[in-house]
């Protein structure tokens, strides 16, 4: 089939030719639809339900609203697990499904459950479906601010409260027009609202109650239509407006009458602009400020999304009143440019410097443009792939691109052609050309395509990793494959059609000046291997036993970051702290991260923003340092490593601070996929949260006393300050009150109560009623409160109620619908599975479990554990198909094991290229030794198959080898060279980026250099000492 | 990304590469593969829990402290104060409504029946105590006489005019509102802490006049609080009976030797503490409290007199000594 392939190409060839044009057009047109990011999303599956629920405790949270919804949710088709957290004010539950699972169908079905249970949950609360968006939906973020001296229009300076009104009101309808931008996310400012500030003294002296307010509110704050009358022809219609509009409006509602005359809300109350009970803010710079947040659709382009918010940003602009700023401080197009810049560079140089290695070593430009063809080609196959498949194009995607990869199969065949045409001499006649070019094909077809094969397959383990690692290698693996088989097809059908076509005229048998020399330099050295067969093969064991040793003592690193460029810092306070203690921190941290000559901008969300996609408490600060470019720094060779340290310094200084440094997308995908983060999690479920933290504390003293803990701790559930205002029952009821009565007049009093809108024009702004603020702060004359009684008289608070000040869960987590805490460890310098092991039977023996109380555990080393059995089983089917396909290539096991050598030989390069550049391990540098057994195969595969044929034809075993060797010497020089060439810029580039692509460069360069020299020398001596027997036959 | 799932995704590498090179040279390395997987940086900002304790050993080996740098304390607007003496006042917070004690609203009523033959009071008049209100001609001995104020004060109403035959219904009210009973509600919790002659401060219409608690007395219809009268002056005449008002009791005052104010005290491990600045070290004390007013609070044991103890913003310091706690769980 191959070789009528092969026939058809050569035949057609015109035809074949025209299809690069197809190829050209599918790969643009393709190009543009091409998703493009910085980073691969490694996001699951997964829908959020927000419930607000203001003035809700956890307790009350869990109670009414987790629970009811959790509940709902069972039994969902392709359900993977839910988690649900219950704070103040606000109920997640986060809903993850399997693997592939429709996200839209994924909502549907969770709102027709959702819908059931509307009845279920306390009147006026909603659960919501978050965002559909991934972690690396927040692509764009500006900020809303007034310039200095600025006034409003009614001569007031701005505040947060006009400026947020200014973001929901002018900039966010417009920003959320565009395409690709599923929600518009604000934190920061005050949302507007008109309060209504009973003084208690005056309720007691009209004899009005807080019910009577609202009540007089809700039934005077109305536009009624009435139908339409006709007279004379015409339709008249009639309306009778009685909406209040103005604080006048508002003072003028008549609430009750003290004898005849009436009494009005400002009689009893103030109104006032005034502030809601937030739950968020946002600084910039060290000051307040008003954020909003652009989330992208799920699988939209976050390029031309983030360009397009730019644009309209610009537009918005003209539309604000005078003195309000409004600055892009977070654009994801930055970063992706930037990557996409590094990776083109790495690419196109890559490109360059192979094309030049196959000029120098062809010595004919025309086979190497040929050759370099494959390039593009492949490119534009590989792009049209990965629109098809739903690979977006990013840092890891592209990362593992090498071009010198791609042309290994041309590259065998082209030179095979140009070497039998140049032997031929003289100008052939059409068919004679064909006819060589055809064989020349032919003759090496085979090895390259099961060359090709077999680096595709040792992809394979890649592709069963699962998780995160799989979400961020899978694309990996799939653009390298898509490519090597788009190579290997154009190899088989271009390459020969376009030889056929271009290699006309005499081709002189231009064998360069470096192969010749090389040539001349390699003889006496393989002559001289071949004599000391013991020596050379125990040094290539030594040296394999020596790299294997040097490897373990590499230090090992995760995934090398993705350096986006810019940071991100957690400023974390304790627990109970107070949104506007947390700003005043803030502030000053904001001022010292701003002083470094580095920054640029500074900003942060505090708390939780409007739409909760990340439910944090007050005490809980997701700070952004947007870094100046490179140029613009006091030394811009300082590294980011360096910045951060020096950062970490300057910030540890400051009190009541602490840290988690990281960077923006990656916070994202961390509060996104968040469950145990740790090595080993050990959960407890139940259902009281005091035996649930005692169990877990005394879980956590045993796991700590287990050697090779590190970190373990508690997860923090309690420590919020709660007022509880516990009714007195027997109390109450001689005053002739109820429980309600009691807790409607905290509740509206302290929290505050919507009592209807107000309107102006399209912007609506709720109408609340609220103790003032000077009495709801003093919490030590609260219990002097008077409670007004049914007959007119009044009685104070603490009469009725008993006051509690004391720390409450700040938190509650579940997850599958219980209650849980986790205690989570990691482990050092010990073997994770015994320690492991070891924890659990600590735990059984030491800690008793009440009933109805059981343990979970999980963590990474469970995703390690299945990761090392996929693995277990994978790997070595994996190297059972390269050795099947080796067997099928040669019909011989033994030497398909000999070429297998090579894998071995080939990572002493690979672990001594990283020792000397003083690289860790990462599973970067692992996709590059993986790449290199391919590599290192299929070198051995060239060589082998031509001294077996040779051996075959001559019947001389040593003569085979050494002039197979010298033959094949340049396809092998070449292969290694545009494959280690193509990795240079790769291993040396430092922009964005680069870092995770530079160890799997390494690693390759070293390698091919280490097995190219062993494939010449230890390969040829293993082939003579394996086969020194059948030489006599 | 995560470190921690970086971490096993750098395990998995390891186990790749082990595997791949194990497999090869059909070393059976897989056991070990992940033992020696953890390196140092992953966990930087946790586990500096105890950082400002070492600076702390010659002092006092228990007491967790912070290290603050004098300007850094200022910019982040800490405060201190001295310790020392000071008075606790106690204030019990009560509302009533104010009265006319009974002595000063008076119906006149004519002593004879008989006509009513002048008024010369006006409502609304003041009248002097003594000055003539009205003359009526007594039905039995057809004499005049005057009716008199009994007291100085204001004629409220007048039920009467010329001709009338005078019988036993008033004539006149005459009310005194220089001086006003303000009856306060005291209700059970409070009313051990009441006593007569407590000093009040009584607020009308965010005016304050203080006074004294006159005396105690149980509600008429069996409410269930005591009523505290206190008697205010109305010079001005600004407050008038029925007018609502808050009562401040002064239920205690008490010098103490050793006050610290409120917002200097803090919570830390379940203990009441106060910061105590030395230098750039502030050392959490726990204290042991008495008395308290909401604004300063008495101190038993626990902080030497005239020590330097953070006021303002002493949140900051609990937050830095409890902040290695602080974690960002999800």
């Amino acid at each position: 089939m191959i070789d009528s392939i092969v026939r058809l190409s050569i035949e057609r060839r015109f035809l074949m030719l025209s299809l690069i044009l197809v190829l050209t057009g599918m790969g643009i047109w393709s190009y543009q639809r091409l998703p493009i990011d910085a980073v691969p999303d490694i996001t699951n599956v997964q829908v959020q339900i927000n419930t607000e629920a203001p003035g809700y405790s956890p307790l009350e949270a869990e109670q009414r609203i987790t629970f009811p919804v959790e509940t709902a949710l069972y039994g969902l088709p392709q359900l993977d697990y839910t988690r649900s957290l219950s704070r103040y004010g606000l109920s997640q539950v986060t809903v993850v499904f399997e693997e592939g699972t429709d996200i839209y169908h994924a909502r549907n079905l969770i709102d027709e459950r959702l819908a059931a249970i509307k009845s279920a949950l306390p009147s006026g609360l909603e659960p919501r479906m978050g965002p559909i968006a991934t972690g690396l939906g927040e692509i764009f973020s500006y900020t809303v601010q007034a310039e200095e001296g600025s006034k409003q229009p009614n001569g007031e300076p701005w505040d947060s409260t006009a400026l947020r009104e200014i973001q929901d009101w002018i900039i966010k309808p417009q920003m959320a027009q565009v395409r690709g931008v599923v929600e518009i996310n604000t934190i920061g400012g005050f949302d507007k609202q008109y309060h209504v500030t009973p003084n208690p003294i005056k309720l007691l002296e009209h004899g009005i109650t807080l019910p009577d307010i609202a009540r007089a509110l809700q039934a005077n704050n109305n536009n009624r239509g009435a139908g339409y009358i006709e007279r004379n022809g015409e339709q008249i219609l009639v309306r009778s407006p009685g909406q209040l509009q103005t604080i006048t409006d508002i003072e003028q509602v008549v609430v009750g009458r003290h004898g005849s005359a009436p009494v009005m809300i400002e009689d009893v109350a103030e109104v006032a602009i005034g502030k809601e009970l937030r739950t968020g803010a946002a600084t910039r710079d060290g000051k307040e400020t008003v954020l909003g947040t652009a989330m992208m659709l799920t699988g939209a382009n976050s390029r031309t999304v983030a360009r397009d918010l730019a644009a309209k940003l610009e537009s918005v602009k003209v539309s604000l009143p005078e003195g309000i700023k409004v600055e892009t401080v977070y654009d994801r197009t930055t970063l992706v440019d930037k990557t996409i810049v590094t990776v083109q560079k790495n690419l196109l140089e890559g490109a360059l410097l192979v094309i030049v290695v196959l000029f120098l070593l062809l010595g004919n430009i025309r086979a190497a443009l040929i050759t370099a063809a494959v390039i593009p080609l492949a490119m534009m196959a590989t792009i049209t792939g990965m629109v098809r498949t739903g690979v977006s194009a990013n840092l890891m995607s592209l990362g593992a691109l090498d071009f010198g990869l791609i042309v290994d199969g041309a590259v065998i065949i082209v030179e095979n052609c140009i070497r039998r045409l140049s032997h031929s001499g003289q100008t052939l006649a059409l068919r004679e050309r064909l006819e060589v070019v055809y064989d020349a094909t032919r003759e090496v077809i085979r090895p390259s395509l099961f060359g090709v094969a077999i680096i595709t397959v040792v992809y394979i383990p890649i592709f069963t990793l699962s998780g995160v690692e799989g979400k961020m290698f899978h694309p990996m693996a799939a653009t390298v494959v898509m490519a090597l088989l788009a190579a290997m097809v154009i190899s088989l059908t271009l390459v020969p059609a376009a030889v056929a076509v271009f290699m006309k005229g005499p081709i002189q048998e231009q064998e360069s000046r470096i192969i010749r020399s090389s040539k001349n330099l390699y003889r006496p050295l393989l002559e001289k291997a071949l004599s000391l067969p013991s020596t050379v093969v125990g040094s290539a064991t030594l040296l394999v036993v020596l790299c294997l040793w040097l490897a373990t003592t590499l230090g090992s690193e995760f995934v090398p970051q993705l350096d986006e460029g810019d940071i991100a810092l957690h400023a974390l306070r304790i627990p109970g702290t107070g949104l506007e203690q947390s700003i005043k921190l803030q502030e000053i941290l904001e001022e010292r991260l701003k002083a470094f000559p580095e920054v640029d901008k500074v900003f942060a969300k505090i708390g939780t923003p409007e739409v909760a996609t990340d439910p944090m408490p007050p005490n809980v600060a997701d700070n952004f340092v947007m870094l100046k470019p490179r140029d613009q720094w006091p030394d811009p060779k300082r590294s980011k490593a360096e910045l951060v340290k020096a950062m970490e310094e300057a910030v540890e200084a400051l009190p009541g601070n602490n840290y988690e440094f990281t960077q923006p997308i990656q916070m994202r995908f961390n509060e996104l996929i968040s469950g145990v983060r740790a090595d080993l999690g050990i959960k407890v479920f139940g259902d009281d949260l005091d035996q649930l933290e005692q169990t877990a504390e005394e879980i956590l003293a045993v796991v700590q006393r287990v050697e090779g803990a590190a970190d373990a701790r508690v997860e923090q559930v309690s420590g919020l300050p709660m007022l509880s205002i516990i009714p007195k029952r027997i109390a109450l009821a001689r005053y002739g009150l109820t429980v309600d009565d009691l807790q409607s007049l905290i509740a509206a009093g302290i929290g505050g109560e919507d009592v209807g809108l107000i309107y102006e024009g399209d912007r609506r702004f709720t109408l609340a009623l609220r103790l003032p603020e000077d009495i709801r702060r003093d919490i030590d004359s609260l219990g002097f409160l008077p409670v007004p009684l049914p007959n007119g008289n009044y009685v104070p608070l603490a009469e009725v109620a008993d006051l509690q000040l004391k720390p409450a869960p700040a938190q509650i987590s579940r997850e599958n619908g219980k209650r849980r805490v986790v205690v989570t460890a990691n482990v050092r310098d010990r073997d994770l599975g015994s320690f492991v092991d070891e924890v659990e039977r600590q735990i059984a023996n030491k800690v008793e479990l009440p009933s109805g109380y059981w343990l979970d555990y999980g963590g990474t080393f469970e995703q390690l554990q299945s990761a090392s059995k996929r693995l277990a089983l994978v790997v070595p089917v994996t190297l059972a198909i390269i050795i099947g396909l080796l067997v099928m290539a040669f019909g011989s096991l033994k030497d398909s094991l000999i070429i297998f050598t090579g894998v071995p030989l080939a990572l002493t390069g690979g672990v001594l290229a990283l020792w000397l550049r003083d690289l860790p391990l990462s599973i970067s540098a692992g996709v590059g030794f993986i790449a290199l057994s391919g590599v290192a195969v299929l070198n051995g595969l060239v060589m082998l198959s031509f001294i077996r044929d040779l051996w075959h034809e001559t019947g001389d075993l040593r003569e085979a080898i050494v002039e197979g060797a010298l033959i094949r010497l340049r396809p092998v020089l070449m292969t290694a060279l545009v494959a280690s060439l193509g990795f240079v810029p790769m291993a040396l580039n430092t922009g964005t980026g680069a870092e995770v692509q530079r160890p799997l460069a390494t690693v390759v360069i070293g390698g091919i250099i280490s097995s190219t020299l062993l494939t010449l020398f230890v390969l040829p001596v293993l082939y003579r000492w394996v086969h020194r027997r059948d030489q006599t036959d | 990304m995560t470190n921690e799932s970086g971490k096993h995704t750098m395990k998995i590498t390891t186990a790749l590469l082990y595997f791949l090179l194990g497999t090869f040279l059909t070393l059976p390395a897989l056991p070990s593969l992940a033992s020696q997987s953890h390196d140092e940086s992953g966990y930087s900002g946790h586990s500096e829990s105890g950082k400002h304790e070492d600076s702390d050993h010659e002092h006092d080996e228990k007491s967790p402290s912070a290290i603050i740098p004098e300007p850094m304390a200022r910019r982040n607007g800490m405060r201190t104060g001295i310790a020392g003496p000071g008075t606790i006042e106690r204030h019990l917070k009560v509302y009533g409504r104010l009265e006319l004690p009974p002595d000063q609203r008076i119906e006149v009523r004519a002593r004879f029946a008989g006509l009513v033959k002048s008024v010369s009071a006006r409502v609304g008049q003041q009248v002097g105590k003594g000055e003539v209100l009205a003359i009526i001609e007594s039905n039995d001995s057809l004499k005049d006489y005057a009716i008199r104020a009994p007291i100085a004060g204001v004629i409220q109403s007048r039920q009467t005019s010329v001709g009338e035959i005078s019988s036993n219904t008033p004539l006149f009210t005459v009310v005194d509102t220089r001086k006003l009973w303000a009856t306060l509600q005291v209700f059970s919790a409070q009313r051990f802490e009441v006593k007569p002659g407590l000093p009040v401060h009584v607020v009308h219409n965010s005016h304050r006049h203080d006074s004294t608690v006159d005396s105690l007395a149980p509600a008429d219809q069996g409410e269930p609080y005591v009523l505290a009268r206190v008697l205010l002056d109305n010079p001005n005449g600004d407050m008038a009976p029925g007018d609502l008002v808050t009562g401040e009791i002064d239920a205690e005052i008490i010098s103490a030797s050793l006050v610290v104010e409120n917002r200097a005290l803090q919570k830390l491990e379940g203990k009441t503490v106060v910061f105590v600045q030395e230098g750039d070290q502030f050392h959490a004390r726990v204290i042991k409290t008495g008395r308290t007013d909401g604004r300063h609070t008495e101190v038993l044991s626990g902080l030497d007199a005239n020590a330097r103890y953070v006021v303002e913003n002493s949140y900051l310091i609990k937050a830095d000594i409890e902040k290695s706690g602080a974690a960002h769980d999800h």
